[in-house]
């Protein structure tokens, strides 16, 4: 971009870019899906019984799920600041290693290098617990999301109702984070994200009983199995398209669950000053900021399940890949919203969720069940 | 990080001083710490690398800090973003003149930065006052109350003396000779 | 008959011949100088009757120092110390000076905050600056001196020593320091007879002093229930710097780069209100060239000003992506003002009788070429809030305020016109080359946040046009004239319409090297005293939505 005026006239830099733009996407996509065929590959090595036994997977899948939740999440800080730094006309971090790739190692390195303050006036034990009771809820939840139809840390036939069961755990850890520190700033945000989960937690579920509904079952394998198929040869039968309704609503509910723009009043910095994380520094801020990204991850990874149809995809393509590319298609529209949305007030976010999106979910489940028991017979 | 900012960067400059080094107990110790320095400069890399500033502003140049965070000059290249609180900062750039008043809430902002915290002078007046050095309400420099580790003059400071000056903190960072 | 002889002859109806001695300065300038026993009338009848709705600005001085006798008025009511009161008329489009001699020892007159409520913070401002104390102040305590300061530092006697400061590191001592400042909230006061019953769930929160959502340091105390504000009470000062007494140790010229930083933000329009103070002082006129090029700069540094507002409602309203598009376009026409003044902020562009540089052909080029550009990307920005229905929800029906209100309390600018009132000083009291321009002042009905968002919106879209037309229409010749020594006489006022409202410069000068006395009344100061009346009964993130749209500047709110 040119630091003048005259030279602004030229924006179109001929196709050269969109060529390279493409040739990378390609190459990632790529590098996914021979990660996906390692994969594979070892999976197959070895007895089929040895790869169902449920320790074997839980294991491996928890492994898997941990080192992608794990990493993943501190890179996401990073795809996060670079893709926003784009969208807003400017380059985002590309010092530190090749493209920036070493910036989320460098804040790793640094928070961890960061004095930890507890403050005098404040709880400690609440202080120090916190994180740590907000945080492993939402890392547990990745035990009964299927990345492939083997990865799977467990095959529970409770899957969904396990999942949403740990995820209200969230605002207990939340809660305590805003109160341990004796800091109005962060009781108010806690106050605010309990608020806000409990009015999101409800259409959130009611959405999830639409693709329950259909497959008949709360598996997430059992659930992306049921979306198999197309229509006309040529639509995927995934829940999306005849529950649009159900997955707007779902998309809503966990955009607010993660506490993002539009919806990240708990952590307004305009506000609340980063709301329940105000006080904390060092590690203990590291949990509290990932945890955003996890709910993140660990949301568009329920939405794909639910509703795109999983790590389904013809063929040339492995599952594994499949399901990241979806993953990720997710995750980066939720960061161009975030790139351009206004945040909203915490009495509209309310209306929204007691107002809008709970009847409406209601309306659809209701729907739903109308036609189930018109076409199942 | 010494205090004083007195270490030295040559390991050995005379053979004899190997054997000076083994038996002065006090040389012997800065000899260890300085085998330690490649964890050091693991950690002093990190830190250089992602240096959090908080979001403050007090007069004129905090317009040139905000300038130095958008898009022509993108502070985020260097890893370098915006925290609203103090607890999760580690650079204070004092970007404007401190008054009397504002000096006790400036020194207890700095106090709630957790270690390592940086500061940098934005500014004539946080260096000594500047155009309002014969106020009755201004404290002479920001070095009067918290320690100070760049100066950057200008009045405002460019964002480019701004993002030259940050570069030195680094190269300071890196070598481990710091104020605070 | 003129207007302002129509007003002299009604006053002196009113109150008789003897009792106020009236100056026709010139026109829309008009001096009334009183004894203060008839003042509080005397600005009653003043706003009743003859439409002075809008209290400019109160100034406190003391004249002790003063060598020449200047204007003959003085010799009538001479004291120490004297008030003086700036009042306009919306309507008349005249300003009313009023004169008050006020004893040294004992100083003291009758607050006059039931006629004008803007009056409160100004007698705050005297009181604490020049220790004139008001009768019937609601709320008299010091404003921009912590409440530990000794003395009145614009008295001409008072010691500048800052030795008198103290801070050490024992804990109690920096505690007295910080909590030495207890709130004292407006509501409290008034209902302090019938609400005592009843103690409802509130919660003190303390916004600042550093906030990121106060754009600067100062220090708001929120009354809480649950999250709606019942009260608030606000503290500036964090970054008062003494400017009005610098400019007593400055000579005139040397004053010129200070005044560009009561706001930096608007350093122009500060820094031009103060040359214009001084050219009528002196009686003389810039040259065309500069007035044009003046006109240029003004409108340059209010588009400048305006992105960075915008920039700044994106980032309040949790839109990061606005705050660097519209940094982008400021950056523009920082670089042309760099350009033209060389410097990115505190452009220090005025000089008595002209500006500093001329600019040349390339300038003219690259500001046209800007100007196109700029207009199209403006539409860029309403699209992008605007088009967004979270930034209509966040925005509209937050902060209202009507017009009768808005002018009680003194509120210029883009917040005055949201109200409907067509108030701007660049039509009203023209200055620079405003009058041989054409241009249209944008107003609007609901007085809300989202109204002073569109009108600020429609003042850029004129403004660019303004630069364009001024660019077609530059005269050719000197930018500057030559004027020797500065060694003014006399007084004068001056009102500059800057980007938030009014700024006027009241310049004392006897003859010497150096200023009397400079009185600045920025509108950023007389903006933010009207929070409490817009913000109460909101909620905290309202509470951010009207902040972003007063858009406070604290160089300005403290000086
Ligand atoms: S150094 Fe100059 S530009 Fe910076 S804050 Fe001080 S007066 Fe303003």
């Amino acid at each position: 971009m040119g630091l003048y005026a005259e030279d602004q006239e030229q924006l179109y830099h001929g196709p050269i870019p969109y060529i390279i733009l493409l040739a990378g996407a390609a190459v990632a996509v790529g590098a996914i899906a021979a990660v996906g065929i390692v994969f594979s590959y070892i999976g197959s090595l070895g007895p089929a019984s040895f790869w169902n036994n449920p320790w074997v997977r839980g294991i491996i899948g928890a492994a898997l799920w941990a080192a992608v939740v794990g990493a993943g999440g501190l890179y996401l800080t990073l795809l996060e600041r670079k893709f926003m730094a784009r969208v807003q006309v400017r380059y985002g971090p590309n010092r530190w290693g090749p493209y920036g790739l070493l910036q989320p190692v460098a804040d790793a390195l640094k928070l961890m290098r960061k004095e930890d303050i507890i403050p005098d006036a404040a709880d400690s034990l609440v202080m120090r617990l916190a994180p740590i009771v907000a945080f492993a809820p939402s890392f547990m939840l990745f035990a009964a999301v299927p990345w492939t139809a083997t990865y799977v840390a467990s095959e529970m036939d409770i899957g969904v109702l396990y999942i949403v069961a740990v995820t209200s755990l969230t605002p207990i850890g939340v809660l305590m984070a805003g109160w341990g520190p004796n800091n109005k700033y962060n009781l108010l945000g806690a106050m605010r994200f309990a608020a806000q989960e409990l009015a999101y937690e409800v259409p959130l579920i009611l959405a999830m009983i639409g693709p329950i509904a259909v497959a008949q079952s709360l598996n997430g394998v059992a659930i992306v199995e049921a979306q198999a198929g197309y229509w006309f040869g040529f639509i995927p039968k995934w829940n999306i398209f005849p529950q649009f309704f159900g997955a707007i609503i779902f998309f809503v509910a966990f955009m607010a669950e993660t506490g993002r723009i539009p919806f990240d009043i708990p952590d307004a910095e305009s506000e609340v000053v980063h709301g329940f994380t105000a006080e904390y520094s060092g590690m203990k801020f590291v949990m509290l900021l990932l945890l955003e990204y996890v709910h993140l991850i660990a949301g568009a990874a329920l939405f794909v399940v639910l509703y795109m149809g999983g790590y389904l995809g013809p063929s040339p393509i492995n599952q594994f890949a499949w399901f990241t590319l979806k993953l990720l298609f997710v995750i980066l529209l939720m960061m161009l919203i975030r790139a351009v949305w206004f945040r909203v007030r915490i009495d509209q976010i309310m209306n929204l969720g007691w107002k809008i999106l709970l009847p409406a979910a209601l309306i659809n489940v209701g729907f739903i069940g109308v036609f189930l028991a018109l076409t199942v017979q | 990080m010494s205090a004083d900012g007195s270490q030295t960067h040559v390991i050995f400059t005379k053979k004899d001083e190997l054997l000076e080094v083994a038996q002065d107990e006090k040389k012997r110790k800065s000899f260890l710490a300085k085998v330690k320095r490649p964890a050091e400069y693991l950690i002093n890399w990190g830190v250089k690398s992602s240096l959090w500033m908080y979001a403050w502003g007090l007069a004129c140049c905090a317009i040139e800090m905000m300038a130095f965070g958008a898009a022509r000059w993108d502070s985020d290249r260097y890893g370098i973003i915006a925290r609203g609180t103090p607890r999760q900062a580690d650079l204070m750039i004092v970007n404007g003149p401190i008054t009397y008043m504002m000096a006790p809430r400036v020194k207890r902002l700095f106090n709630q930065m957790p270690q390592p915290r940086y500061v940098i002078a934005m500014g004539e007046c946080a260096i000594n006052g500047g155009p309002f050095w014969d106020s009755y309400s201004i404290v002479k420099g920001a070095d009067k109350i918290i320690p100070v580790d760049v100066y950057i003059p200008g009045c405002p400071v460019n964002p480019e003396a701004l993002l030259d000056g940050i570069i030195k903190l680094q190269d300071k960072i890196l070598k481990g000779e710091l104020a605070s | 008959m003129s207007v302002n002889s129509e007003i002299i002859q009604a006053v002196k109806d009113e109150f008789g011949e003897g009792m106020v001695y009236a100056v026709d300065r010139k026109e829309r300038r008009i001096v009334l100088t009183v004894k203060r026993n008839i003042l509080k009338k005397l600005c009653k009848f003043l706003k009743e009757k003859l439409e002075f709705d809008h209290l400019t600005s109160i100034a406190a001085v003391d004249r002790s120092g003063l060598v020449n006798g200047m204007i003959e008025s003085r010799l009538l009511y001479y004291d120490d110390y004297e008030m003086v009161y700036h009042t306009w008329s919306h309507s008349k489009k005249t300003l009313v000076e009023i004169k008050v001699a006020v004893p040294k020892k004992n100083p003291s007159a009758p607050s006059i905050t039931d006629v004008w409520s803007t009056a409160n913070w100004q007698e705050r401002e005297a009181f604490d600056l020049m220790g004139v104390k008001f009768s019937g102040h609601p709320d008299l305590r010091r404003i921009l001196m912590p409440e530990w300061w000794k003395g009145h530092p614009l008295r001409k006697d008072y010691e500048m020593s800052p030795g008198k400061w103290f801070l050490s590191d024992e804990d109690e001592k920096e505690e007295y320091v910080l909590d030495n400042q207890k709130p004292v909230f407006p509501l409290d006061q008034k209902l302090a007879e019938n609400v005592k019953t009843e103690q409802i769930s509130e919660m003190i929160l303390r916004i600042g002093p550093v906030h990121p959502g106060n754009h600067g340091p100062w220090l708001i105390n929120l009354k809480l229930d649950g999250e709606v504000i019942v009260d608030l009470d606000t503290q500036i000062g964090y970054q008062h710097r003494g400017l009005e007494k610098i400019a007593e140790n400055r000579t005139w010229t040397q004053y010129l780069p200070l005044s560009d930083r009561y706001c930096w933000l608007t350093a122009l329009s500060n820094n031009l209100s103060y040359v214009l103070a001084v050219e009528d002082i002196l009686d003389v006129e810039a040259p065309a060239r500069a007035q044009y090029l003046r006109t240029i700069m003004l409108e340059l540094n209010r588009l400048a000003s305006h992105l960075l507002w915008l920039a700044a409602m994106g980032i309040d309203l949790g839109n990061l992506s606005g705050f660097f598009y519209t940094f982008r376009e400021r950056e523009w026409m920082l670089d042309l003002l760099e350009m033209a003044a060389g410097n990115r902020l505190n452009y220090n562009y005025g000089r008595f009788g002209g500006v500093t540089f001329d600019v040349d052909d390339k300038f003219v080029k690259k500001a046209k070429t800007t100007m196109k550009i700029f207009r199209a990307r403006l539409q860029e920005y309403i699209d992008l809030y605007d088009g967004s229905s979270i930034f209509h929800a966040r925005t509209k029906g937050v902060g209202t305020i009507t017009a009768k209100a808005a002018k009680d309390l003194g509120v210029t600018g883009p917040l005055l016109r949201c109200t409907g009132v067509k108030a701007d000083a660049r039509k009203d009291d023209p200055y620079a080359a405003y009058p041989e321009l054409d241009f249209k002042i944008p107003t609007r009905k609901n007085g809300d946040v989202y109204a002073s968002y569109e009108v600020r919106m429609d003042e850029m879209q004129i403004s660019s046009e303004i630069i364009d037309q001024a660019l077609d229409n530059l005269p050719k010749g000197p930018v500057q004239s030559n004027l020797g020594r500065i060694e003014p006489v006399g007084e004068a006022i001056s009102r500059i319409e800057e980007p938030r409202g009014e700024i006027a410069t009241y310049v004392i000068g006897d003859g010497n090297d150096k200023p009397y006395r400079v009185r600045v009344r920025c509108a950023e100061y007389i903006n933010v005293s009207a929070l409490g009346h817009m913000s109460r009964g909101y909620k905290i993130a309202d509470l951010i939505a009207i902040i972003g749209g007063i858009d406070p500047c604290l160089g300005g709110m403290d000086r």
